[in-house]
Formats: C-alpha cells, sequence, structure tokens
C-alpha cells in the first residue's frame, strides 16, 4: 500500500456485518482511535455492542463529518435530518456513540432527545423507555409528592 | 427469528423479534443517563422534565441529581422577562419574573446538593430602575440562598449589579471561600470588593472585568490580587497607563486579553486620543506573558461594535450570547 493510499479499517458489527471505513474518519471514536494509536487494532475489528442497521448509520453520520469540503452550517442541516427517526433509533444510536465514544455524535443525539422528552409525563417516559418502575407505591407517592411547586 | 415447531410466534419471541427493544434500555446506564439529562435547560430541570425524570424510577432519580448536571447553573437565560426599550421611560416587565428567579433558584439550590461549582447571571438581570422587579431586598433574599447553598462556589458570572448594595455584593462574594473566577462589571470603587476577594478567596485566579478598566482598578488588582493569573478585560476602554500597571505590577499573570478594546492614551488629553495600535515598550512588556491576547482591527465587527458603543458595549443590542464570547476558554460561557 503507497503512503499516499488513505488507510482503511474494516468494522464489524455484532451481527457479523463488516463495514470498510478510512481511517481518517473512523478515529473520530475515541474508542477506535485509542487502538489505532495503541497499534492494537485488529483486521477486522469487531463492534460486539452495534448491529448493522446501527453501524451503518453511524458510519453514515461519521464520514459526513469528516468531510472537510462540507461548512458547519451544512453538516448541521445534515445532523437536522439525520435525527428524523423513530425514538427507538435514537436511543440505540445513543447506546452506541456512548459505546464508541463518538463525542459529537452523542451531543447531537443528545440534544435531540432531552428536545423530544421536553413535555413528557412520568408515564411517557417509561413507555418510551421501557423501563420497569421499581418504585413500591408509597415510594411512588412519596416522590411525587416532593417538590410540587415545581409544577404550579 | 423463525416459528416454532408449531408455525406460532410465542409471546417472548415476539418481543425480540421486533429488534432488540427490550434488551437495550438496560444498558441506558447511569453515564448515558446524565448526558441526556445535561442537554435540559435550567427550566426544564427544574420544572417539567427534570422533575419527571426524578420520578420515572431509582435509576433515573440518581441520575438526575448526579453532580455533573448541577455544577453549572446557569441562569443567564433569566432575562427574557426584561425588555429596555430606548424609548424613555419605558420598560417592559413580566410581573412572575421574580417569582419565577425565586423558584428556579430553590429547586435548584435543593437539587442540586451543595455542588454548584459555577453560578452564572444575565447581564440585564439586575438592572438599575425602580420599576425592574429585582430590589436589593431580593438580592439580599436570594444571596442568602445562595452563599448556604452553594458553599463550594468556584466561578460566578456576574456581568452587572448595578442597583445592589455594595454591603450584599462582599458578603455574598467572600463567603465563597474558593471562588477562582469572577466575570464581573467595572466598579467604580474597586477596593472595597477587591481587597475583599484577596483576603477570602485564596485559589483566586481568574478574573473578567466587563466594563472600562482606569488606572485605579489596575492599581487596586495589583495591590489585592498580586496572584491573578488570567485577566480579560474585552470590548471596553482600556487606558495605556492602567495597562502598564497590569504589565509591570501583576507578576503571576500568564494570560492578558484586551481583545477588542478602545486604547486611550494617557496622561489624559481632551478630547480623549485613541491608539490606533500598541507600542514597543507594551508589547515588549507583554512577552513575559504565556498568552497576550489582542485584537485592534478596523475590520473586525467586535471592534467595529465596541467603537460604535463608544467603550461601553451595549450588548443588549447584538446576538443574544454574543456577551458570552471570550477569547480565553475559560472565561467564555
Amino acid at each position: 500500500m503507497s503512503s499516499s493510499e488513505e488507510r482503511k479499517l474494516i468494522l464489524k458489527s455484532s451481527d457479523n456485518e463488516e463495514f470498510v471505513v478510512k481511517e481518517s474518519s473512523a478515529v473520530q471514536c475515541l474508542t477506535i482511535k485509542n487502538l489505532v494509536e495503541d497499534r492494537c487494532v485488529s483486521d477486522p475489528i469487531p463492534l460486539a455492542n452495534v448491529d448493522s442497521k446501527i453501524l451503518a448509520l453511524v458510519i453514515e453520520f461519521m464520514e459526513k463529518h469528516a468531510e472537510t469540503t462540507l461548512s458547519n452550517s451544512e453538516k448541521k442541516e445534515f445532523d437536522v435530518e439525520f435525527v428524523k427517526k423513530p425514538f427507538d433509533d435514537l436511543l440505540e444510536l445513543i447506546l452506541a456513540a456512548n459505546y464508541l465514544d463518538f463525542r459529537e455524535l452523542m451531543d447531537v443525539l443528545c440534544n435531540t432527545c432531552a428536545k423530544q422528552m421536553e413535555n413528557w409525563s412520568v408515564e411517557e417516559v417509561r413507555e418510551k423507555f421501557n423501563i420497569q418502575n421499581d418504585y413500591t407505591v408509597e415510594e411512588e407517592k412519596a416522590a411525587r409528592a416532593e417538590n410540587p411547586w415545581a409544577f404550579e | 427469528m423463525s416459528s416454532n415447531f408449531f408455525g406460532v410466534i410465542p409471546q417472548a419471541m415476539e418481543k425480540e423479534d421486533i429488534g432488540s427493544h427490550s434488551r437495550k434500555w438496560e444498558e441506558m446506564d447511569h453515564d448515558v443517563l446524565v448526558k441526556i439529562f445535561q442537554c435540559f435547560d435550567i427550566f426544564g430541570l427544574t420544572s417539567g422534565i427534570g422533575q419527571v425524570c426524578s420520578k420515572v424510577c431509582s435509576t433515573w432519580r440518581l441520575a438526575a441529581c448526579d453532580p455533573l448536571i448541577w455544577k453549572t447553573l446557569d441562569l443567564s437565560m433569566l432575562k427574557s422577562n426584561f425588555i429596555k426599550t430606548p424609548s424613555e421611560p419605558y420598560v417592559y416587565v413580566d410581573g412572575p419574573s421574580d417569582k419565577t428567579l425565586t423558584r428556579v433558584l430553590k429547586i435548584s439550590l435543593s437539587l442540586s446538593h451543595g455542588n454548584i461549582t459555577t453560578l452564572i447571571f444575565h447581564y440585564n438581570l439586575f438592572v438599575s430602575d425602580d420599576q425592574l422587579t429585582y430590589t436589593a431586598e431580593s438580592w439580599m433574599m436570594m444571596s442568602t440562598y445562595l452563599y448556604c447553598r452553594c458553599p463550594r462556589l468556584k466561578r460566578l458570572v456576574m456581568p452587572a449589579w448595578n442597583r445592589i448594595k455594595k454591603t450584599g455584593i462582599c458578603k455574598a462574594i467572600c463567603a465563597w471561600k474558593d471562588l477562582e473566577s469572577l466575570t464581573m462589571p467595572s466598579i467604580s470603587n474597586p477596593p472595597y470588593l477587591i481587597e475583599e476577594i484577596g483576603k477570602n478567596c485564596k485559589n483566586f485566579a481568574e478574573l473578567k472585568i466587563m466594563g472600562p478598566c482606569h488606572i485605579f482598578f489596575a492599581s487596586t488588582l495589583a495591590a489585592f490580587l498580586p496572584n491573578l493569573k488570567v485577566l480579560s478585560i474585552r470590548c471596553s476602554i482600556i487606558f495605556k497607563d492602567a495597562l502598564n500597571i497590569i504589565l509591570d505590577d501583576l507578576k503571576k499573570l500568564e494570560v492578558l486579553n484586551i481583545s477588542h478594546c478602545v486604547l486611550i492614551d494617557s496622561p489624559p488629553t481632551l478630547p480623549r486620543r485613541v491608539l490606533g495600535e500598541l507600542d514597543e515598550s507594551i508589547l515588549k512588556k507583554a512577552k513575559r506573558l504565556r498568552k497576550f491576547i489582542t485584537c485592534m482591527n478596523d475590520s473586525c465587527i467586535t471592534c467595529k461594535r465596541t467603537r460604535q458603543d463608544e467603550g461601553l458595549m451595549r450588548w443588549y443590542k447584538y446576538e443574544a450570547d454574543f456577551w458570552k464570547v471570550d477569547e480565553v476558554k475559560s472565561l467564555a460561557i
């Protein structure tokens, strides 16, 4: 491989699909960057916590943000469209971005998620995040009674 | 996933089939939740979604109280209730603002469990006008909350405090023994405050002055804050003799930012003589600094605005977050 060729990496999703990406894009993920810098890159790099559907989306974001020819506002426009996804996908992407330590993606996703949650009730949150309420009836009553002036 | 022997997909398998929906969310661990919660603004945190999150389940409740979320109390959005119109003397005031501030403070201070280390106010929160809601009384009450409930405050951003009693400010600031960074307006009688900071805040290192710096201010800094490391005086008026005192007498200074300032020659003349550039002696003195940040550029928008406003920047005329900028990262908001 000549020195002028772009170095590439192979990322493997949890369901064994392989994706070829430029090293220069992939190092936006600090998890991958650390592997590269420590010279621990295996071929391919297995990403046990990210399935192919989500990994494809992460790579789409990654490559867009690595493009030096795009302006910041163009990248922002891309972000706005990118986050128009079902809430479940956003959560999966957040977990992937967290696992890969991809700060830019994490910031965009968390902001989007927070905005969507703004007016949700306790029940809606539990439903959308599929959370088991681990409070007993008494605990729940007590929790709801706290800071009642917050709702004035 | 394939169906079982009888061609029927059992309930449990079906759920997994929908695409790991049920699997993933236990992984929504504390750190991820905290990152999401950090995106809520102070209103959200204290009234709406923040309150909701602490009631969802015990994991969420813990995450909602995480110090990371509360270490910065950014009240800089508490200003939109005031509209000061140029045509005198009309001021539009939203009645509930005083209550809003009190409520937000109460809740933040109780939820933060003493973890607030940065406190940010907007530049027109304590404006001088009797019709505006924040009287000295309000400040006294609020400052009591503040210095009891944020004992570990390290950074205070309070760009204006026109009508507040000196003693109130002094008391509040001196209660914060761990204070390291202060953003303040220019004041006509600096010693009462600067001396107190010097005496009480042993780790004090960074100062940003949002207003003119005259020789009296500079010599007060030199006298009472000899260990000052970072000083930012931007978008304002700075007098040449004050600049010389800063460069000569603040021996521990490492970073000095005087970007976009109107530099006035000394000794004073009438009319004032504005200097277009820094002379050799100043540049020589500044060489010992780790960072000397300047901008005196006719084509710089910020320089132009400062000049247009004659050195007393009218922040309200410009973009909402314009006043938050600083070339020194630790002083930016």
